[in-house]
C-alpha cells in the first residue's frame, strides 16, 4: 500500500472543494424543486456524496494529525474512496435518467478499509472519464461557456485522479499536482455557480 | 432531428414571451410558437397555479410567476451546462 503523505494545504483545498461541491447540490435542489426532474436529483446526490466524501478525508486527515492516529487517514481516504465512487455513479446516471425522461433507458458500487493507492485511484480515473467524455461532447455540441466550465472542471477532477494513480506507481511529486488539479476543477465548479446564479 | 420541446420548456417559453412581449395574447401565441388551443390550456394551468394573472389585454406574471420564472431559468443554464434539457 503506498504511504499518504499529509501536507496541510491539501486539507484545506480539500475544505473549499467540498464547499463547491456542496453549493453545486444546492442549486441542484433548487432545480430539483423547480422542474421534479429526477436528473437534478441525482445530479444533489452527487454532488453532496463527493462533498461529503471529501470534507470526511479532510477532517480524518486532520484528525489523524492532532490524535497522532495514523490509521485514521486510511479511514479517511476509505470514505473519500467510496463516497466518490457513489457521487460518480450518481452522476453517470443522471445522464441515463435524463435520456430515460426524454426519450421513454436507466444505470448505476464496493467496500471495506481502502489505503490510498493506484487502484482504487484508477477506479475514480475511469469513471470521472466517463463523465469527462460525455461533458466533452456535451461542450461539443453547446460550445457555451457554462458546458466548457463543467467540462474543465471534470477535466480537471480527472487529471487529479491520474496524477494522484501515477504518483502511487513512482512519482512522488505528483501529488502536489493531483490535488491542485482536483482543487481547480471544484475552482471551475465555483465560477460556473457565479455564471449560474447571476440574474440574466 | 427534430426537436420536440418538453412542458417545461413551453412554460418556460410562455413565462418568457409574456414578461419580454407584454401581454398581448397575440405576441404570446407567436413568440411561444404554440397553436392557439395548446397554448390557451396552458395560459389556464398557468393561472390556476397563479404563476400569471389576466390583465387588461390579456396576461401578466405574478409575483409568484416571477419567483419560478428566475428558478425555471437557473435550471436551464445548470441543465445546459451539464448537458442535460429541461
Amino acid at each position: 500500500m503506498a504511504f499518504r503523505m499529509i501536507l496541510g494545504y491539501d486539507i484545506v483545498m480539500e475544505i473549499i472543494s467540498s464547499i463547491a461541491a456542496f453549493l453545486i447540490s444546492y442549486y441542484a435542489h433548487r432545480a430539483y424543486a423547480a422542474t421534479k426532474k429526477k436528473s437534478f436529483l441525482l445530479l444533489q446526490l452527487g454532488f453532496i456524496s463527493a462533498g461529503v466524501g471529501l470534507i470526511l478525508d479532510s477532517l480524518l486527515l486532520s484528525a489523524a494529525i492532532f490524535s497522532k492516529i495514523p490509521r485514521l487517514t486510511a479511514t479517511g481516504y476509505s470514505a473519500y474512496f467510496i463516497l466518490t465512487i457513489i457521487s460518480y455513479c450518481l452522476i453517470l446516471s443522471s445522464y441515463a435518467a435524463d435520456k430515460f425522461e426524454r426519450s421513454g433507458a436507466y444505470a448505476a458500487s464496493i467496500l471495506p478499509l481502502i489505503g490510498f493507492g493506484a487502484l482504487p485511484e484508477g477506479i475514480l480515473l475511469t469513471l470521472s472519464g466517463a463523465i469527462m467524455i460525455q461533458l466533452g461532447v456535451n461542450f461539443s455540441l453547446k460550445r457555451s461557456a457554462d458546458s466548457f466550465l463543467v467540462f474543465l472542471a471534470f477535466a480537471l477532477i480527472f487529471l487529479g485522479h491520474l496524477s494522484f494513480m501515477l504518483q502511487a506507481f513512482r512519482f512522488p511529486g505528483l501529488l502536489i499536482a493531483g490535488h491542485v488539479f482536483r482543487f481547480l476543477g471544484f475552482i471551475s465548479f465555483l465560477i460556473l455557480l457565479v455564471r449560474v446564479v447571476k440574474p440574466s | 432531428m427534430k426537436h420536440y420541446r418538453s412542458r417545461l420548456k413551453i412554460i418556460l417559453d410562455l413565462l418568457e414571451a409574456i414578461h419580454e412581449h407584454g401581454e398581448k395574447v397575440s405576441a404570446i401565441l407567436t413568440y411561444a410558437n404554440l397553436p392557439y388551443d395548446r397554448c390557451m390550456k396552458y395560459l389556464e394551468d398557468l393561472l390556476e397555479k397563479g404563476l400569471i394573472e389576466r390583465a387588461a389585454e390579456g396576461y401578466k406574471i405574478t409575483e409568484r410567476g416571477y419567483k419560478f420564472f428566475e428558478e425555471l431559468k437557473r435550471a436551464e443554464r445548470l441543465a445546459k451546462a451539464f448537458g442535460f434539457s429541461l
